[in-house]
């Protein structure tokens, strides 16, 4: 029987090939009853939220509404098909809305034909950018956005999102749009002016969403939420007292559109384009990493680079504008129990049928009950238990975690991304260019030679260990720790290095370790290495610093470096050490 | 047979599966085989334990591990569950040792198991269908479209199940053709095998199989809530997978503990919730 595991390997070079070109095919065969069971009341969950946030972003991107709900239907379907993410919903955006809003209004008159034919070439284009990245492989560099950097990043995003929705809890009628600092300034300033009625049914909402989650978490808790919501508004008359409803939408399925790419719309759009391609794969891809934390699923970056160029290409065919990632709506199906890319499907599916269907009724919707929903699942985007692990770890890496999170409430998010990304790439070649060296000496309870990490020091003697790569970056961290060695003892000249931890060495490593054995002759002493790996090894060899570092003061193993090195000690202070380290010591004193 | 029978007192413990294709003439040599080592004989036997125990109808159970299933099958899990209960009645029973088991799937379930002598018994088709003419008096035509189609049904089974054809002779000890030998050469063949050292039941696949049949029997008591569950044992401690999202992570460990925590046998459970499988 097959075990059961994340990732299963096929052997059979067809079925990898489909699986390459039809990415849903490997997760297919997970899908059964349970997780259709909890992909549809996700898809449900997530087709009523996406109504009002369709709705709002068209608005915010200079679009008709209609063409914010069109964006929810298509481009979803397809990114969650061929996408990485088990967990990301696409479509529409805030940061993208604004951003197509911003690149758009000075060629066309929002709202207008033309602008609507622009926004669907843009969106084309943006798809091209974004499939071209993913067929390169570039989606790679998803790699470099550090644990540290997502988690601020999500906790920031999260009270960004629970920061929206407050005004909406209360009832008060305040801009949208503007800074988080701003945002709670305005609350704040206006919280006298709340609405009880319209506080009453987001608290309904939140206690039975909160509630059901706790008691039935295979519920479709959110759901069920925001029936309850929508009850307690009507029973209310929350609409006399100043409820806001969602409204009545348009029944239609998004139509067919074709958009224009000539010579001078790509001359024009193209470097647009590229900015929202760009910002549209970063938030996509942060988004699919954040959840991944919840989930434990690997992101495949290049697929989802190719999920969303596809998803954009496509949405563009029926009259869909540019998406990305939604970070409400990804967590809130997440949290309603959606467990593969089925449930942003049957979200879209969904959605296609209140349009036709019940788009009436969505006129009872409360504002409010969706903001108390959201406030539950931004809450519960806050991952609490890695802050906490992050903090007790690492000072370096809580640094970074603040700037994200700091970031993300208070500068864009466009640039909150770019800061984590920046972020993440400083660690890293901070860590790189700064290979752990380590201070080895003799194991007193072994019988064999066995080094051990310690801070006794012999003082003819030293003997260090590198992890890390020896490559430019490091080079200069590695020769001032050398150089540091003789600062603290003149006698020290004779160095060991144990090389096991060096995964590679390039030209500019090579030289410093010639440099430095040559500078260690000068001092009397030698410099030595052991444990070397081939590759490393075979650097050395093909660029003749083996004949400059000499064979003989390599050695495969620590035992052989510690036999032959020895013997040549300069032993005259042999007789006053107070720290004798090595087992014939005494021999060597007596001598 | 005086030779296996001399085979059969000097024999230790052992258990033996014949899986064989209908009109085979498995049936008949598992029979021989048992006679002469005074084994118990099982094969319908196992249904109707499995089917009085976990109180399911015998026909349902008799499809589940005969018929391939059908794409309905893959969402509602009903031969998931079946061949559970099934497996845990088999193993239960085999477990005691000194059984002949022919029939279904028997070679599936105790893959691993070194004193289990898997045999298969496969004849001509052409042998097979006269045969079935001769007992069913149907004409050659319908017994050769029986035939095929029943094979065929089996080897999907197992492709489904365990993802192994039931033809693929990597999954038995010995391949026994029932051609020009007849089923009496057959009982010495395996008799004579069944004498080797390998085959004897030691204190390890004694405890391999008990181990087998431990999780087994938690995974019947666990498939009518997870459809997908799969557990390992060891010396009782059982290690349970369930399918499931992990923000249901520690609700899914309380129900599986709850339900397996107090079977005979576990010691200990450990719950792994598994989120999603992806294939490369």
């Amino acid at each position: 029987m097959t075990q059961w595991g994340y990732r299963e390997v096929s052997t059979n070079p067809i079925r990898k090939r489909s699986h390459r070109l039809l990415p849903f095919l490997r997760w297919w065969g997970f899908v059964g009853l349970d997780t259709l069971r909890g992909d549809l009341a996700a898809g449900l969950t997530g087709a009523v939220i996406v109504l009002p946030q369709g709705v709002a972003f068209a608005m915010i991107a200079g679009l008709p509404p209609e063409y914010g709900l069109y964006t929810a239907i298509v481009p979803p379907i397809v990114a969650a098909l061929f996408g990485s993410s088990l967990h990301l919903i696409s479509g529409p955006t805030t940061a993208i809305s604004i951003v197509v809003f911003a690149t758009l209004s000075p060629f066309a008159e929002p709202g207008s034909a033309e602008f609507i034919q622009l926004a669907l070439s843009l969106t084309f284009l943006a798809g091209l950018f974004q499939l071209a990245f993913g067929l390169a492989h570039l989606g790679v560099l998803v790699n470099f956005v550090s644990h540290s950097v997502v988690v601020g990043f999500t906790a920031g995003a999260a009270i960004l999102i629970a920061s929206s929705q407050v005004k909406h809890v209360f009832g008060l009628h305040l801009p949208t749009g503007i800074s988080f600092i701003g945002a709670w300034k305005d609350i704040l300033a206006e919280i006298h002016h709340m609405n009880p009625y319209v506080v009453l049914v987001a608290v309904i909402t939140l206690a039975c969403s909160a509630s059901l989650k706790a008691l039935r978490p295979r519920w479709p808790g959110l759901l069920f939420a925001l029936l309850i919501g929508s009850l307690a508004s009507l029973i209310l008359g929350g609409e006399s007292h100043g409820v806001q409803l969602m409204g009545r939408l348009p029944a239609h399925l998004p139509p067919l559109s074709l958009p224009v790419v000539s010579f001078d719309t790509l001359r024009e759009l193209a470097p647009k384009a590229l900015a929202v391609a760009l910002l549209g794969l970063i938030e996509a891809l942060s988004i699919a990493r954040s959840l991944a934390t919840y989930s434990r699923q690997q992101i495949d970056g290049n697929q989802e680079f190719i999920g969303q160029g596809l998803s954009n290409i496509v949405g563009s065919f029926f009259s869909s504008y540019a998406g990305s990632g939604s970070f409400t709506r990804s967590g809130i199906s997440y949290h309603a129990g959606a467990m593969t890319p089925l449930s942003a499907v049957f979200a879209a599916v969904f959605l296609a049928l209140i349009l036709l269907l019940i788009a009436p009724l969505t006129a009872y919707l409360p504002i409010p009950a969706m903001a108390g929903v959201i406030l539950l699942v931004a809450y519960n985007l806050i991952d609490y238990h890695h802050i906490r692990s992050i903090v007790r770890t690492s000072k370096e890496e809580t640094a970074v975690l603040l700037t994200a999170f700091l970031a993300t409430l208070l500068l864009d998010l466009e640039f909150a991304i770019y800061a984590g990304v920046l972020l993440s790439l400083i660690l890293y070649l901070s860590r790189t260019s700064h290979p752990r060296i380590v201070n080895l000496a003799p194991d007193p309870n072994s019988d064999r030679v066995l080094l051990t990490r310690s801070e006794l020091e012999c003082p003819n003697f030293k003997i260090l260990r590198i992890d890390g790569s020896l490559f430019f970056g490091a080079v200069s961290h590695v020769a001032e720790f050398l150089y540091g060695v003789d600062k603290n003892s003149v006698h020290k000249s004779h160095v060991l290095i144990v090389a096991s931890g060096i995964n590679s060495i390039d030209v500019a490593g090579a030289e410093m370790l010639v440099h430095e054995a040559q500078r260690r002759r000068k001092l009397r002493g030698e410099l030595y290495l052991c444990g070397l790996k081939q590759q490393a090894r075979e650097v050395l060899q093909r660029g003749g610093y083996i004949d400059i570092l000499r064979e003989d003061h390599i050695f495969d193993s620590e035992t052989e470096a510690i036999l032959a090195i020895l013997p040549r000690l300069d032993r005259a202070d042999c007789d006053s050490c107070v720290h004798p380290l090595f087992k014939d010591c005494k021999n060597v004193c007596s001598i | 047979m005086e030779r296996g029978s001399n085979h059969a007192t000097e024999s230790s413990m052992s258990i033996v599966t014949i899986s064989r294709g209908s009109y085979s003439r498995g049936k008949e040599v598992a029979e021989k085989l048992c006679q002469a080592l005074k084994y118990d004989c099982l094969s319908r036997e196992i249904v109707l334990e499995a089917s009085m125990h976990f109180n399911i109808p015998e026909v349902r159970l008799v499809r589940a591990i005969h018929d391939a299933p059908s794409i309905l099958d893959r969402f509602t899990y009903g031969k998931e569950k079946y061949v559970a209960f099934f497996r845990a009645a088999f193993l239960k029973r085999v477990q005691k040792d000194n059984v002949v088991y022919h029939g279904l799937a028997g070679h599936f379930y105790l893959q691993g198991i070194p004193h289990v002598l898997k045999v298969r018994i496969i004849a001509n088709l052409e042998d097979r269908i006269r045969e079935e003419t001769k007992r069913e008096g149907i004409s050659a035509e319908e017994a050769r479209r029986i035939l095929v189609k029943d094979d065929g049904e089996r080897r999907k089974w197992g492709i489904h199940l365990y993802g192994a054809d039931t033809w693929d002779p990597m999954l038995y000890d010995l391949v026994v053709h029932i051609d020009n030998m007849g089923a009496d050469d057959a009982v010495a063949i395996i008799l004579q095998t069944l004498q080797r050292p390998c085959f004897v039941t030691t204190h390890h696949s004694q405890s391999r199989l008990d181990d087998l049949t431990l999780s087994a029997q938690v995974d019947a008591a666990l498939v009518n809530e997870f459809p997908k569950v799969t557990s390992t044992a060891r010396n009782g401690e059982v290690f349970v997978s369930v399918r499931a999202s992990l923000l249901e992570e520690q609700s899914v460990t309380e129900r599986v503990k709850r339900i397996a925590g107090s079977m005979e046998g576990v010691k200990m459970i450990h719950v792994n919730v598994v989120p999603f499988i992806i294939e490369d």
